[in-house]
């Protein structure tokens, strides 16, 4: 396994499947992963009911856990992943390597658009944000940083699966799950709408995830011109000058890639 | 017994997690070892359930590196959540503004951990980087984050031995105690040189019913550090931080 990106490692089934197992590790691990979007904050019993492991095992792991700074308790006693643990998120390539560079740039077409803008990375088979910029003025957005999201109805993930491999296409492809009424679902339809993607270097979405937002997302490539990032904006779908994003997403999308080869990134594949 | 050693086995993963730092972010198998003091053969048992949890990548070089999904996971605890999300966006318009250095930092174990950063082409290098530790008596968003701390937090404080990274740091308790309270009777605090040489800053505290939970600052060099200006400018960035943490709750 090369890196984090490998389909299907980095998804909650390979921590869960773990814990089945007989390592220490790979149960403390999976007390931490069962962390997620909508359970920032649980309980002792939500965390053993979550991971399967009996409440006496998850009673001492986290009270060590707790002592190494990964979780920490909050006043009404349930816990929260600690700042030990997001200390060492920083140190991750996505963070390092995409992130702090990316984020500057964001800021500009943040600047311009005063809609909600980000950039996601693919992880197995959905897209992976990670980061946003978005504020009072921008319409509340599903993605926040950490969250997973379906390629096919996410203007980054159009981008992410049109200039990914056929394996990808294929395996994505193979199951579209729908979310709204404009969820496109045939799969000759989503292909032929890759093909225009690739094409024009730009993917568009209108409430195809959910209802009231339209995106613009454009590719980011590092090293060698691999996609391995894609920049998007988010906004709602009133906005019928969304496309005028695509020229300020392009030119951005230009200088940033041009830094992201720099440094380097796209040439191993630990970010692809 | 089984529950010594589950213990000693965890304890060891997080001091291989432990070894990894904002210096040293890509470590060989033998560096680990060489970190942690452990043997080899142990160091590769624990990295190995490391990388199939996916806490720790392999890259190409033979290298690790933290992973994703502990960068996943860490995206979901209270700090990148609330205060980072909340913040952003004012952080941003506070950069566009000045284009200078923003910092954004909370205490954390006697210490300013930085959440934020943003720097640009045209502001001053600082030594200051997301998720990195800084003293808090010798940089802004620290002074602030200690001064309204409970006197008993800054006794302690100010009865440890005080670090002196420049010439200028004071490193001196009754000096210190005086500087911190007219951080709290005005509001901001100043740094001259104390951290960096050449640079200065400024620093506003967050606070949310009376505490303050952050402390969001600006590093500029010394010849542009326009205090009246700048204060405004964090002030006006700190009210709408508030707001917007207020929104999410």
């Amino acid at each position: 396994m090369s890196g984090g990106y490998t389909p299907g490692m980095s998804e909650k089934g390979a921590a869960a499947q773990h814990a089945a197992g007989p390592s220490v590790t790979g149960r403390a691990l999976a007390v931490l992963d069962s962390f997620d979007q909508t359970h920032r904050r649980q309980s002792l019993a939500a965390i053993s009911r979550r991971t399967g492991l009996p409440l006496t095992t998850v009673h001492r792991l986290v009270h060590e856990l707790e002592r190494h700074g990964a979780l920490a308790r909050g006043a009404d006693g349930d816990y929260e992943i600690g700042s030990k643990i997001w200390r060492l998120g920083t140190l991750a390539s996505v963070h390092v390597e995409l992130r702090e560079v990316a984020l500057p740039y964001m800021e500009d077409v943040y600047q311009l658009a005063n809609d909600a803008v980000q950039i996601a990375v693919l992880d197995g088979l959905r897209i992976l944000v990670v980061d946003r910029i978005a504020g009072s003025r921008s319409i509340e957005v599903l993605s926040k940083p950490g969250s997973r999201l379906p390629l096919h109805a996410t203007g980054v993930g159009k981008v992410l699966l049109a200039f990914g491999g056929q394996e990808l296409q294929d395996a994505v492809l193979g199951s579209l799950d729908r979310y709204t009424d404009s969820t496109i679902t045939d799969a000759p339809t989503l292909k032929a709408q890759l093909l225009t993607i690739r094409s024009q270097g730009f993917a568009v979405t209108r409430e195809e995830l959910a209802p009231g937002a339209t995106s613009v997302a454009v590719p980011l490539r590092g090293k060698g011109g691999t996609v391995i990032a894609a920049l998007g904006v988010v906004s709602s779908s009133d906005n019928a000058e969304i496309s005028r994003m695509v020229p300020v997403l392009q030119v951005t999308a230009a200088a940033l890639s041009k830094k992201l080869a720099q440094s380097g990134l796209g040439e191993a594949s630990r970010l692809r | 017994m089984r529950n010594f050693h589950e213990m000693e086995v965890l304890d060891r993963a997080m001091q291989v997690l432990g070894c990894f730092g904002p210096e040293a972010n890509a470590l060989t198998l033998t560096e680990i070892s060489a970190r942690t003091g452990l043997a080899l053969s142990t160091c590769h048992r624990i990295v190995a359930s490391l990388v199939v949890g996916g806490f720790l990548d392999r890259g190409d070089d033979r290298k690790y590196r933290v992973g994703t999904t502990l960068w996943t996971i860490a995206q979901h605890g209270p700090l990148s959540d609330r205060l980072r999300e909340s913040a952003l966006p004012a952080l941003a318009r506070l950069y566009e503004e000045t284009g200078e250095n923003i910092t954004l930092a909370v205490l954390d174990n006697g210490q300013a951990l930085y959440v934020e950063r943003l720097m640009g082409e045209r502001s001053i290098p600082t030594v200051s980087r997301a998720g990195g530790h800084l003293p808090l008596h010798t940089t802004g968003v620290g002074k602030v984050l200690l001064a309204y701390q409970p006197t008993e937090y800054i006794e302690l404080y100010l009865s440890e031995p005080l670090a002196r990274p420049t010439r200028d740091s004071i490193d001196r308790p009754d000096r210190l105690r005086r500087d911190l309270a007219e951080v709290r009777e005005r509001g901001y605090s100043i740094t001259r040189q104390e951290m960096t040489v050449g640079s200065g800053s400024i620093a506003v505290p967050i606070l949310v019913d009376g505490q303050c939970v952050a402390a969001v600052g600006v590093i500029v060099h010394l010849a542009r550090l326009d205090v009246n200006r700048l204060v405004g400018t964090l002030n006006r960035a700190a009210a709408t931080i508030v707001t917007e943490l207020g929104r999410l709750q």
